[in-house]
């Protein structure tokens, strides 16, 4: 269980290789380095088994090589529909369909920015879900075997309330956007960022901002086969961990570029790579510290080896506010 | 819009195909008259050949058809200096606006649309500056030379003894559509008329006027040799080009741009044959396309020129205006209108404010930008031009042109930045190549130079570097 | 200054094709981005005529601004090359979205080897009621794809992009863009010089891969990104160079 145990490298091959419970998968990407292009085939090189249903709305004809079957996603959706059940059904109905009882499902959504807000939860619920309602025998059924993966271009997220054409009922509502739904339900998040620093394309992340600007995309992005992931792991206990990678897509080579392990902790920010040089104390633990220290059996840490139920799940309110940045951070 | 409303009644797919009858209907009709009746064609019985480009018809029946179809001429009209010889053009109204702006055709290319954008509002810091920014004013001068223009050659048109030369043609007049009631048609500036010549007799006044136009076009014939070295489709034209412009071409350009004196107003008052005004106010969008077209209909041969002024500036325009979808789809239609008129049909919009233009400037054919100098600039040229007594010479911004009719949607480049500076004189709108004036005061050149640093830091980078021709070696490096 | 530069090829694939490979059910979408001072009229002409075995596909050129009287002008194709024209420039004026694809493209019946020119869908977004980026995509391009052409070459102005949105067309527009580049087997940007007007050179080509999934592309076939100097002449030939 505990953290240092793990090699970070592991954790993200049994990520990718969708071995344990894993509802929700969320994929963020941007213009200048696409999932569709990179991270997507990583899940069947992890795991050959994996049976892979691909939605595509983003690519209309093309069957991606890591896929076993292409859904047209578009061609099935009522446009016409008011409710989820008479806009979706359809296409529900046919990913359902393609999933096959004796493998792992992973089906891939490319990308959740075509369903409307107010359609994500039903949307992630009909697909992801644990429990199936089996009409025929009317008994709920425990399907075990389905993974979503939603693929977010997170390029206008500041901008998402412009997004539908009712937006005016949705600026003075506290429902959150997309993205923030998303995050909260994904149980492995994975942030995919290109590598600026070895494009000689570009001078800086200024340039590429300015660049961007004007919509001019600079060479050396998505035809690069390196790119940075973030893969953010939610455990069931509510821990959360991230670690850093550098990742080749051809190779499907995995190489840790955490700097230093971060745990999200509700107490503060662990992280004291910011102290480098800054105190004459030494601040750090080294590896073998660290693992006596998580071997000390804590007397709380046995409340936290969940076997079955009591897990914490946090009910989103009204008044809640998801921020992700800790007001009391160190202002450094 | 009650566009909308019918349309969505009777269903997308019929609604497409009435509009596309009820637009092309009309304009049909108005195509076929022009192109089975032999009054068609608005080149100069000078050059043959010069024909308006038909629709379908190949190259060679038009050829033989113009030939058969000398028999009448739009006044005002000259094939343009540049390119491929059947394209047209008529005057803006300002002489140096079609030799500089428009250079490259010595004119407005008849079948386009012409943007001129002001974007001062967006650099309005504080109240007092408020006056020397705003350019309304100057849009509303080259708007009303425009018209001014198509009033002197259809009063031209009127006279019998212009046609007395040539039994046969029949000379064709312009007029003038206005979109907006806020324009006073009593400030449509009149022709020039020199003191002496209430005077002194007729031929020898028009000998006089004749006099200052040819040196006015020597003028221009001046520029155009410096242009030369710029313009570098000229060079291999040049032969073709003199052709044209010896003999037969002075005394047609006499008349191409009339000279105004924009504190006078025509006489006698502008009637409204000669400019139909369309007011905004109780009307909407698709009605003024329409009546924009049943003018078309009704004047089968002259040169129509519009002019909307102000364009959807909401000091003018009700709110009902803004919905995009109308405002596309007018502009559409506008631009359908103008293919199928495209031998006599150019439009001028100006627009003060920078409101959602990419559409506006998506559907106009030249684009160009006043862009007013800051304070600054104005008092240092203030006082360097007063210095030479020479005040009224003070520019007053520079003019931008971002896409040229005719030119760049032939994917040619023609982006002219930071190289024209404009201000309004007696004379109306008045446009030249950007030159620091000699600093005041300074005899020692470097000292002059420091201070053109400086002035020119307040205005663009490059805009200090006056020879026209500048920086392109520069500029490639610079990328 | 003209002379010294050697005139390179346009080259778009790692070997050397210029125009996407036919597989039987593939798709591919080229975006061809421009201000409004770089018409890339050359670029259309140029990916149509100069790619080695483009008598393979059949072309259709359909443009909401410019009619077909505009374009059967300025699209010069050799006579042994299949070209098709279809006018949309109407299209603008009509409210509803799949009747334009029943109305104009009704003569289509099966997508192989089709390559459509398509300039200006962005339009559409403005001439249509709440239209989304989103629906845009759904009703019309992808519909296009799916069964009336193989290829899509997309021809947009991106002088409507903005990087700070305040309000819904603006959104629309940008996601717009954005889409285009995450659909797009190859991305082409048009740009002037920021100093305007020059002699020898007109702007500047940047080829760079977009960022759809190239698994697909037979025979590990690579976008070869690239950044040109292009010059147009009079005659509307092109030069490009380094």
């Amino acid at each position: 269980m505990a953290l240092g145990t793990h090699n970070s490298t592991v954790l993200l091959k049994r990520a990718f290789s969708l071995k344990e419970t894993t509802p929700l998968v969320l994929v963020l990407d941007t213009l200048l380095q696409t999932a569709t292009s990179s991270i997507l085939s990583e899940f069947k090189q992890n795991n050959k088994a994996l049976n892979v249903i691909y939605v595509g709305f983003d690519n209309v004809n093309n069957k991606p090589a890591y896929s076993d079957f292409l859904v047209k996603g578009f061609a099935f959706i009522d446009t016409k529909g008011k409710t989820f059940e008479t806009k979706y059904g359809k296409l529900i109905q046919l990913v359902n369909g393609k999933c096959d009882a004796t493998k792992h499902n992973l089906i891939i959504m490319d990308n959740i920015n075509y369903i409307e807000n107010e359609f994500i939860l039903d949307f992630i619920n009909s697909l992801s879900s644990v429990q199936n309602y089996d009409l025929a025998n009317s008994r709920e059924e425990l399907v075990n075997n389905k993974t979503l993966l939603t693929v977010y271009h997170k390029d206008n997220v500041d901008y998402e309330k412009f997004q539908e054409v009712s937006n005016a009922s949705f600026e003075n509502s506290l429902f959150p956007n997309t993205l923030q739904l998303l995050t909260a339900s994904a149980n492995i998040m994975l942030d995919i960022n290109p590598v600026i620093t070895d494009n000689k394309f570009v001078d800086d992340e200024e340039d590429v901002d300015n660049n961007l600007s004007k919509f001019h995309i600079p060479r050396g992005f998505n035809n690069k086969t390196n790119y940075q992931l973030e893969l953010t792991h939610k455990r069931k206990s509510g821990r959360v961990t991230t670690f850093k990678f550098i990742v080749d897509s051809e190779k499907h080579e995995y190489i840790d570029d955490t700097k230093v392990i971060k745990v999200e902790n509700p107490f503060g920010n662990n992280d004291i790579s910011e102290f480098d040089g800054m105190t004459t104390f030494n601040l750090k633990s080294t590896d073998k510290q660290k693992k006596a220290k998580e071997n000390v059996e804590l007397p709380f840490m046995e409340a936290q080896q969940f076997t079955s139920g009591g897990a914490i799940v946090y009910e989103f309110e009204k008044d809640d506010d998801y921020d992700e940045e800790d007001p009391f951070e160190d202002p450094f | 819009m009650s566009f909308q409303r019918r349309n969505e009644s009777i269903g997308g797919a019929s609604s497409v195909r009435q509009l596309q009858g009820r637009v092309s209907n009309m304009s049909l009709r108005d195509q076929q008259l022009s192109s089975s009746s032999p009054r068609q064609p608005i080149g100069r019985n000078t050059i043959g050949a010069q024909t308006t480009r038909t629709a379908t018809k190949n190259l060679i029946n038009v050829k033989s058809e113009a030939i058969k179809q000398q028999t009448n001429t739009i006044l005002g009209c000259k094939p343009s200096i540049s390119k491929s010889s059947d394209i047209q053009v008529t005057s803006s109204g300002s002489q140096t606006m079609d030799s500089l702006v428009f250079k490259m055709h010595g004119g407005i290319p008849i079948g386009t649309t012409t943007l001129i954008k002001d974007i001062s509002f967006k650099e309005i810091k504080s109240e007092e500056n408020l006056k020397y920014l705003s350019s309304i004013n100057y849009q509303n001068t080259i708007g009303l030379q425009f018209l001014a223009t198509g009033v002197y050659h259809q009063r031209r048109s009127m006279k019998k003894d212009i046609a007395n030369d040539n039994n046969d043609v029949e000379k064709v007049g312009h007029l003038g559509i206005v979109i907006g009631e806020w324009i006073d048609l009593q400030d449509i500036p009149g022709v020039y008329i020199s003191k002496s010549k209430k005077s002194s007799s007729s031929s020898s006044d028009k000998k006089k006027e004749a006099d200052s136009i040819v040196s006015k076009l020597s003028n221009v014939e001046q520029k155009r040799q410096d242009l030369k070295i710029a313009w570098r489709y000229g060079m291999k034209n040049n032969d073709s080009l003199k052709n044209i412009s010896g003999g037969s071409e002075i005394k047609e350009d006499l008349d191409f741009v009339p000279r105004l004196d924009i504190q006078s107003s025509v006489f006698p008052r502008v009637t409204k044959e000669e400019v139909l005004q369309i007011n905004v106010l109780g009307n909407n969008l698709e009605n003024i396309l329409l009546s924009v077209q049943q003018t078309i209909v009704k004047h089968p041969k002259k040169l129509i020129r519009l002019y909307l002024p102000n364009f959807l500036n909401p000091k003018y325009y009700p709110k009902s205006y803004f919905l995009q979808p109308n405002i596309v789809k007018f502009l559409n239609g506008l631009k359908h209108l103008q293919s199928l008129n495209d031998s006599r049909f150019i439009t001028l919009i100006t627009t003060s404010i920078d409101l959602n233009l990419p559409v506006l400037e998506n559907f106009s054919n030249t684009i160009i930008e006043l862009k007013p100098f800051d304070q600054q600039t104005i008092d240092y040229l203030t006082k360097n031009y007063k210095s030479q007594g020479l005040p009224n010479k003070v520019q007053q911004g520079m003019l931008n042109i971002k896409r040229m009719g005719k030119v760049s949607e032939y994917g040619h480049m023609d982006i002219r930045l930071n190289e024209i500076v404009y201000h309004t004189s007696k004379n109306g709108f008045v446009v030249e190549l950007w030159s620091i004036p000699v600093d005041a005061g300074e005899d020692e050149k470097d000292k002059g130079d420091k201070n053109n640093i400086k002035a020119s830091k307040s205005i663009e980078p490059h805009g200090h570097d006056h020879d026209h021709d500048h920086s392109h070696s520069n500029s490639s490096l610079d990328y | 200054m003209i002379s010294l530069q050697q005139n390179q090829d346009l080259v778009v694939f790692s070997d050397h094709k210029i125009l996407p490979h036919i597989d039987n059910n593939g798709q591919s979408i080229y975006s061809i981005l421009y201000n409004n001072g770089t018409y890339p009229l050359w670029l259309i002409n140029k990916i149509i005529n100069d790619d080695s075995e483009n008598k393979k596909y059949n072309f259709t050129i359909s443009s909401f601004i410019n009619n077909n009287k505009f374009m059967k002008q300025v699209i010069k194709t050799s006579s042994d090359l299949k070209v098709d024209f279809v006018d949309l420039t109407l299209s603008l004026q009509s409210t509803n979205l799949p009747t334009i694809i029943e109305n104009k493209f009704k003569h289509i019946t099966k997508k192989e080897g089709n390559v459509l020119v398509l300039e200006q869908p962005e339009l559409l977004l403005s001439s249509m009621e709440n239209l989304t980026t989103t629906n845009l995509f759904q009703q019309f391009i992808n519909n296009l794809l799916l069964d009336k052409f193989q290829h899509l070459i997309i021809v947009s102005n991106i002088d409507f992009y903005s990087s700070y949105i305040n309000s819904f067309h603006q959104y629309q527009y940008t996601s717009y863009y954005q889409s285009l580049q995450y659909k797009s087997d190859v991305l082409f940007n048009v740009k002037p010089l920021r100093t305007g007007f020059a002699k020898d050179i007109s702007g500047t080509l940047t080829i760079t891969k977009g960022g759809a999934d190239s698994s697909h592309f037979a025979g590990k076939t690579k976008v070869v990104e690239n950044e040109y100097f292009f010059f147009v002449n009079k005659d509307g030939s092109v030069k490009l160079f380094y």
